[in-house]
């Protein structure tokens, strides 16, 4: 390990961090005698960076030297940026040295293309195969597939890896024309569908064979920018719901756009952050909750709602089903109810087995009230407030920093000393 | 009644069958002979044969989830439990069945909640443990938790790691050293963290500095958000890691 690996690693992580995923949960694999490693279902994350975000996986490119050039990318060909390039040598390297610390939970590889996309895809593989095959690495690895590299490269791959995920890059085909010009829809759906095709067939060939080698058993995920292109949340929305139903994606991560490139292609803002926290809470109840994309948007507007949350949204615009009896609701009914979660479902149907709860109960369980109180009866008592109709209700549900705090009259005409940041 | 036993799992199940054989309800159950105002106190004597039997007992009467749920009220930083576990157990033991999911309950409630937190630490220190690679080829890692949680943790480490390593539980003075084929519990008599650099091995330095430039780099400067970073990392887990905020 020399100087040069440091500033590498700088270099190509400092790129990679604009890519979300970082789950490290869904396979177990055990440890051997010498081989390095196991894998655990739950996922395990090792640090938390600055920014809040979970840090499991090493997650790095192989190289930032792009010949594509995509408007919202850092590593695109015409940015003045430094280039550099790993050997598979010194990722495997850094990788199990970093696993026998502990720092990691495994490999997220990703790569700008090189020369051309077999090419790139070809040194990818490389340097899983060798962890896998030469250090035996049972670790979990996340793998990239690049768009347009052959199929059987994308095959091959999905052998060693737990997880590859294609990037969708943005939610239209006229958008990808216009801000990623050498990407087009068919280069990004065909892998996706390969690999999809590839899951399934293994799973069958296990029933079957007990020594089946096990094919991207995570499973796919995918990530799109939201705010550097026009589209609107509904088609964002539908787009993930096509994704989980016809390609059996495990997920897929949204990414608020992050300006980092001048460019008149590109808004001149950078997304809100809210707007990207509705998007995983509405990707959230369809995923996990049943819940279908149209129940979560009012007929006329294509935007979710960004003062209260999808699901009280849903909630305020279907009162005729609240409030809800918790001790005789079933579980699919009591996961619709604002503020109460899988979690808090499960909590409940096991308690009330063995005694009618009240509302003290629920708040001894740890079930999350602040919402969830104008929804529920408990023993048939209800103790929200009265409301008149569903705005009179949300104004209550809102945020407290917009909604319960009414802005006093003088407040805007304080003398001048109370204005000054020493006396606050 | 204050009860005071030697701080053993089977000295617990040992205390737990004379409280069931003459019916006591114990005020608090601790290890620490603290001066207590109160006269009413006992000691208990261990007996591994009772603790064995105790362990078949509550094992053919409820099932081995009791058990665990006993062990891991045991491993709680909170020694107030102790006496929740024992209600548990006893009405577990009277209603033939497993009761943890009763959380009407006010003893079960309490016991949930500390094994809540118990288990929640273990998971989170899987990822915190950060080991140093010294002289001798070991691995070695300091951690700081609340609950005692180095008995959960062991397992997963000894599927995961073919080195010999040593995990220190700083706060109890006692560590782990697995050699490759077996987990040893041992008792830490002396230990100077800042002189654990003079053991690191040559290359250890390299992979620290690595460690460090990539938590930083990985982080997009424009979304900050400590506040989300410390309800992740509590400010006390942050001692023994090699990162730092």
């Amino acid at each position: 390990m020399n100087m040069e690996v440091i500033e590498k690693l700088n270099i190509l992580s400092g790129a990679a961090k604009y890519d979300v995923s970082c789950s490290s949960s869904g396979v177990e694999r055990k440890g051997g005698n010498n081989s390095v490693g196991n894998t655990s279902s739950s996922g395990i994350c090792h640090s938390w960076s600055s920014d809040g975000r979970c840090i499991s996986l090493l997650k790095i490119l192989y190289s930032n030297d792009c010949i594509f050039d995509c408007a919202y990318c850092i590593n695109r060909k015409s940015n003045d940026v430094k280039r550099a390039s790993f050997t598979p040598a010194e990722i495997t390297e850094l990788t199990i040295g970093f696993y026998k610390r502990n720092y990691i939970e495994g490999l997220f590889l990703s790569s700008a293309i090189i020369k051309n996309p077999d090419h790139t895809m070809e040194m990818m593989l490389k340097v899983v195969k060798t962890l896998r095959t030469v250090h035996r690495f049972n670790g979990y690895i996340h793998l990239k597939a690049i768009p347009g590299a052959d199929a059987k490269l994308l095959r091959e791959a999905g052998f060693y890896a737990d997880r590859m995920s294609v990037n969708i890059e943005l939610p239209s085909e006229e958008s990808l024309k216009k801000l990623a010009p050498q990407k087009n829809k068919k280069s990004i759906l065909l892998p996706m569908k390969n690999l999809g095709d590839g899951a399934l067939e293994i799973c069958q060939d296990k029933k079957k064979f007990r020594n089946t080698p096990s094919f991207i058993p995570a499973g796919q995920s995918t990530q799109l920018i939201v705010g550097a292109s026009p589209e609107n949340d509904f088609t964002i929305m539908k787009l993930s719901d096509n994704l989980y139903k016809s390609y059996s994606l495990k997920r897929v991560y949204y990414s608020a756009f992050v300006k980092v490139n001048e460019d008149n292609r590109l808004p001149d803002k950078n997304e809100k952050m809210v707007r990207e926290h509705r998007l995983y809470q509405a990707d959230w109840l369809i995923r996990v909750y049943n819940f279908n994309v149209n129940e979560l948007f009012e007929n006329s507007k294509k935007f979710l709602d960004y003062d209260i949350d999808p699901k009280s949204f849903w909630a305020l615009n279907n009162l005729n089903y609240f409030p809800i009896e918790i001790n005789s609701a079933d579980y699919d009914t009591l996961i619709r109810i604002p503020g109460i979660g899988i979690k808090s479902a499960l909590r409940i149907i096991g308690a009330r087995k063995y005694s009618v709860l009240d509302f003290e109960n629920l708040k001894s369980f740890g079930v999350v009230l602040k919402r969830a109180k104008y929804f529920i009866t408990c023993k048939g008592k209800y103790y929200g407030f009265i409301y008149k109709d569903a705005g009179d209700l949300k104004n209550m549900i809102k945020d407290k920093k917009n909604g319960l705090f009414i802005k006093l009259p003088y407040e805007k005409n304080l003398p001048e000393v109370y204005g000054n940041d020493n006396y606050l | 009644m204050i009860i005071i036993y030697d701080g053993t799992f089977s000295g617990l199940l040992t205390l737990y069958y004379g409280l069931l054989k003459n019916n006591i309800n114990p005020l608090l159950i601790t290890k620490n002979r603290k001066n207590f105002l109160s006269s009413e106190i006992k000691y208990t004597k261990t007996d591994s044969l009772i603790s064995d039997y105790m362990f078949s007992y509550i094992k053919d009467k409820t099932d081995y989830d009791v058990l665990r749920n006993i062990y891991l009220g045991y491993l709680s930083k909170d020694e107030n439990v102790l006496v929740n576990t024992f209600n548990y157990m006893k009405k577990s033991i009277i209603s033939k069945k497993n009761l943890i999911k009763d959380l009407s309950d006010y003893d079960i409630l309490k016991l949930n909640r500390s094994i809540r937190n118990t288990e929640g630490e273990a998971h989170r220190f899987l990822g915190l443990v950060r080991f140093r690679r010294l002289n001798d080829e070991s691995y070695y890692s300091v951690i700081n938790p609340d609950n005692d949680i180095l008995p959960l943790m062991a397992g997963h480490f000894k599927n995961r790691l073919n080195e010999k390593w040593i995990i220190h539980d700083i706060n109890r003075n006692y560590c782990l050293i697995y050699d490759k084929k077996n987990i040893n519990y041992y008792k830490v008599d002396r230990f100077e963290y800042g002189k654990l650099v003079e053991a690191y091995h040559e290359e250890e330095k390299v992979y620290q500095n690595l460690w460090n430039n990539y938590h930083e780099s990985i982080a997009i400067k424009e979304r900050e958000n400590r506040k989300l970073q410390f309800q992740f990392i509590p400010v006390r887990y942050w001692k023994y890691l090699i990162e730092k905020y």
